[in-house]
């Protein structure tokens, strides 16, 4: 199913947005019909291959948005207030992992001191024996 | 494996800018952490016209060192981190390079363990991590293919072992300024499908004593995620 969606993801979508987005804006600037587009958009492209990140996430939130409003029109019996809060709320969770691992980075963070004093000791060793070798230094 | 008898297989490419204390402290524990290796380099200086006499302090150590260990190419101004790497790897006799910084933030200890680490599994790319992971890996896996799936922990970092035509690959590609830069490369040779290996290193900050991590370096990060995140395909 992954190489299915990768391939997906690598390349009808991002064209198809890139299409769709072009041509609304393209065909608002220029002189160009929609047609004329189409065809200049139609041949290979190299740079149609990858997306951004962005457009990659966007293929992923779109269908769970879909669902999610489909779910609210559809008979299942539920609040209004637990429909607005559920996104609210998964938000504010993803933003306090977010913020919870950059802080456990900066926590995990290796103590140098060790690898300080090492190196003092290897500059003072160092300058010991390219002093013998006559390479001056400052 | 010993090394090509034409020549060496690692060049180490090192920028400087005003760098006459440190520069002869990094070759010399260069030389002391690859003699006994059996791994033949060579280092190339790139100097961006230092004013301080790296160059002259340079020179010295070619005469020491020998000039088939130590190779300076300068340039007429500063003139930034990626063309400092063009022009060195236009030298570059190794097939491997690595790149590090000549501060002594960066230590050459870690170059054999890099070395060792490539030719275990071949790998395209070796990235010296500050951010090692200890315990607990199971959650910095889901962190670190959170927001951009970048396979590194360390994204800044600028101490990396790469094949030569890879690193070419990658430099031709990147177009940011800056340590941005070094994200860019890692993000993009993670797109590329390269293999990349990571290698803890500790990174010393000798004036101040602490890491170089603090609160602004933090937030540049995060503006740099960012701007990949929406820019970069």
């Amino acid at each position: 199913m992954f190489p299915i969606l990768r391939a997906l993801n690598a390349d009808l979508v991002p064209r198809l947005f890139i299409i769709s987005r072009a041509l609304t804006t393209e065909a608002a600037v220029s002189n160009h019909t929609p047609d004329e587009l189409l065809l200049t958009l139609a041949t290979p492209d190299e740079d149609l291959k990858m997306a951004t990140q962005f457009q990659i996430y966007l293929t992923k939130i779109t269908p769970i948005l879909f669902v999610w409003i489909v779910t609210y029109f559809s008979g299942i019996p539920h609040s209004f207030e637990i429909f607005i809060a559920t996104p609210i709320v998964l938000i504010g969770l993803l933003g306090i992992y977010a913020v919870y691992s950059v802080i456990a980075g900066v926590l995990r963070f290796r103590n140098c001191e060790e690898a300080k004093v090492e190196l003092i000791r290897e500059i003072d060793e160092a300058r010991a024996d390219l002093k013998r070798r006559n390479v001056k230094l400052d | 494996m010993p090394g090509n008898r034409r020549g060496p297989e690692y060049s180490i490419i090192l920028p400087t800018y005003n760098e006459k204390d440190n520069l002869p402290i990094c070759l010399w524990l260069i030389e002391k952490c690859m003699k006994d290796t059996g791994y033949s380099y060579e280092v190339i200086i790139v100097d961006d016209a230092s004013p301080d006499g790296t160059q002259d302090i340079a020179k010295q150590l070619i005469k020491e060192f020998g000039e088939e260990k130590i190779i300076l190419k300068p340039r007429e101004g500063k003139l930034g981190l990626g063309t400092a790497y063009i022009h060195g790897m236009k030298f570059a006799r190794g097939n491997f390079i690595i790149l590090m910084d000549a501060d002594l933030s960066h230590h050459p200890k870690f170059i054999p363990e890099m070395i060792r680490l490539q030719k275990q599994k071949n790998y395209d790319i070796i990235t010296g991590t500050r951010y090692s992971l200890g315990g607990g890996v199971v959650g910095w896996d889901l962190r670190r293919k959170f927001l951009l799936q970048p396979g590194v922990s360390d994204l800044t970092g600028s101490f990396r072992l790469y094949k030569k035509d890879i690193l070419a690959k990658l430099i031709s590609e990147s177009v940011s300024k800056g340590y941005v830069f070094q994200m860019e490369m890692m993000f993009r040779a993670k797109k590329h499908g390269f293999t990349i290996g990571e290698v803890p290193i500790t990174f010393v900050d000798r004036f101040f004593g602490e890491s170089k991590l603090g609160a602004q370096e933090v937030i540049s990060y995060a503006k740099g995620l960012l701007y990949l995140f929406f820019t970069v395909s």
